[in-house]
C-alpha cells in the first residue's frame, strides 16, 4: 500500500463528492488498484464511479471486503 | 483436410446439423487423443468421441501441474467414470520453462506447447490418429495464444470445426445428461495472476485455497485474482448478495490463504478481465 500516491488524493476527493464516506488507497502489484474502504450501503456509488476511478490511472476499482463486512461502516 | 481448409459451419443454423457436423469430423478422424481438462468444452467432446468412435478408438489425457486446479480434476475423474472414457492423466512441467514462469501475455503458447507435445507423444505411444482440443466457434474470436501453439502441433478442434458455441456445448451436455452442463468457465489457475507477476507454486497454491474457500462458501462464479499481497475477488453480479452477505467469511478464507488484504472488485466478475487494456502491460519478467 502506498500512501502518498497522488492518486489516493485525487480519489479520496472523488468519494467526497460523490457523498460516499471512508477511505482511499491504492494497492497490488504495479500499483494499478483503487481501494475503497466503505459501508455495503456504498457499494453500488462505488461501482457507479468505476470510470472515473479508472480514468485516474487505476486499472482496478475495489472495495475492502473487511470494511464492507461491518455493517455500521 | 486441414481445418484451415474447412468451411466454418455458420452458427445460427440448426443446433442439429451442427452436432451432427461434430460426429462427422470426429469418425473422420479415426481415432483421437482428447486434451482433457474436465471442463465444459473437453468433457462434452470426449464424451461425442466415444459415442463416435466408439470406447477403444479415444484417449483423452488429462494434464497435472499446479495451473490445474483440484476441483477441475474431481470433475474430469467423475465424468470419465461414469460416461465410459478412457481416461490417464500426466504431468506437465511447464512452471519449469522460464518463459512461461515470467507470465508474459502470451503464457498460454508455452504452456500449451508442453502439453500438445506431451499429448502427440502420447497418441503417438497408443497409436491414436490425432490429438484434438475443446476450443469452440466462440473461442476464434478471443486473445488466445495457446491457439497458435494447437496449430502449430496439428491439433485438430472439432468443436470449432463443427461451428458448435459454448452455449451449444452447453444444451448438447444438458441433453447428453452430463454434470458439466452448467459449470462456469473454469481456466487455469495461472490465469489469476495479472501478467508479469511472476507464476510459481505458491501463487497458484493460494488462488487455489482462497478459490476453494469462496466456493465452500456457495458461490459459483467467481474469480480470486492474485495482485502480490492483496487479493482481488470478482463476484458474478447474480452471487453478489451472498458476497456481501457472508463477506466476514470471505475476507477470513483469502486471509487464511495467504493474502494480507481481501478486495471486492466493483464491476463484478468478467470473462478476460486481465486482458483488459493489454497493450499497457509492460511484459517484463518481473515480481
Amino acid at each position: 500500500m502506498s500512501g502518498t500516491d497522488a492518486r489516493v488524493e485525487e480519489l479520496q476527493a472523488l468519494l467526497a463528492e460523490a457523498g460516499i464516506p471512508g477511505s482511499a488507497a491504492v494497492a497490488g502489484f504495479r500499483q494499478e488498484v483503487a481501494v475503497v474502504a466503505t459501508g455495503a450501503a456504498h457499494l453500488a456509488a462505488v461501482e457507479a464511479l468505476s470510470q472515473r476511478i479508472r480514468a485516474l490511472g487505476f486499472r482496478y476499482v475495489t472495495v475492502d471486503l473487511e470494511t464492507l463486512a461491518r455493517a455500521d461502516a | 483436410m486441414s481445418p484451415a481448409a474447412t468451411p466454418r459451419p455458420d452458427p445460427t443454423g440448426p443446433l442439429e446439423e451442427r452436432a451432427r457436423r461434430l460426429t462427422d469430423v470426429l469418425a473422420s478422424l479415426g481415432s483421437v487423443c482428447v486434451g482433457y481438462s474436465g471442463g465444459v468444452d473437453s468433457a462434452y467432446l470426449a464424451v461425442a468421441a466415444v459415442d463416435a468412435l466408439g470406447a477403444p478408438r479415444v484417449l483423452a489425457v488429462t494434464g497435472l501441474s499446479p495451473a490445474y486446479p483440484g476441483v477441475q480434476r474431481a470433475m474430469a475423474l467423475k465424468v470419465a467414470e461414469r460416461f465410459g472414457v478412457p481416461q490417464c492423466e500426466i504431468t506437465t512441467d511447464e512452471l519449469a520453462d522460464p518463459r512461461y514462469a515470467a507470465n508474459p501475455a502470451n503464457r498460454c503458447y508455452f504452456c500449451k506447447t508442453e502439453l500438445w507435445a506431451r499429448l502427440r507423444a502420447v497418441a503417438d505411444e497408443r497409436g491414436l490418429a490425432t490429438v484434438v482440443d475443446g476450443a469452440n466457434a466462440d473461442d476464434a474470436a478471443d486473445y488466445r495464444p495457446g491457439a497458435r501453439a494447437a496449430r502449430e502441433h496439428g491439433v485438430r478442434s472439432p468443436l470449432q470445426e463443427a461451428g458448435l458455441t459454448k452455449a451449444d456445448v452447453r444444451a448438447l451436455s444438458r441433453a447428453r445428461g452430463l454434470p458439466t452442463w452448467d459449470q462456469p468457465a473454469a481456466p487455469c489457475l495461472a490465469s489469476r495472476l495479472p501478467y508479469g507477476l511472476r507464476v510459481t507454486p505458491a501463487r497458484l497454491a493460494q488462488v487455489e485455497a482462497a478459490e476453494d474457500a469462496l466456493r465452500a462458501l456457495g458461490l459459483r462464479e467467481f474469480r480470486v485474482r492474485h495482485h502480490g499481497d492483496v487479493a482481488r475477488v470478482e463476484v458474478a453480479q447474480a452471487e453478489r448478495a451472498v458476497a456481501l452477505a457472508r463477506a466476514a467469511e470471505l475476507a477470513a478464507g483469502i486471509r487464511a490463504a495467504g493474502f494480507t488484504r481481501a478486495l471486492l472488485d466493483a464491476e463484478g466478475y468478467r470473462r478476460g478481465a486481465l486482458n483488459e487494456g493489454l497493450p499497457l502491460v509492460t511484459l517484463e519478467a518481473g515480481a
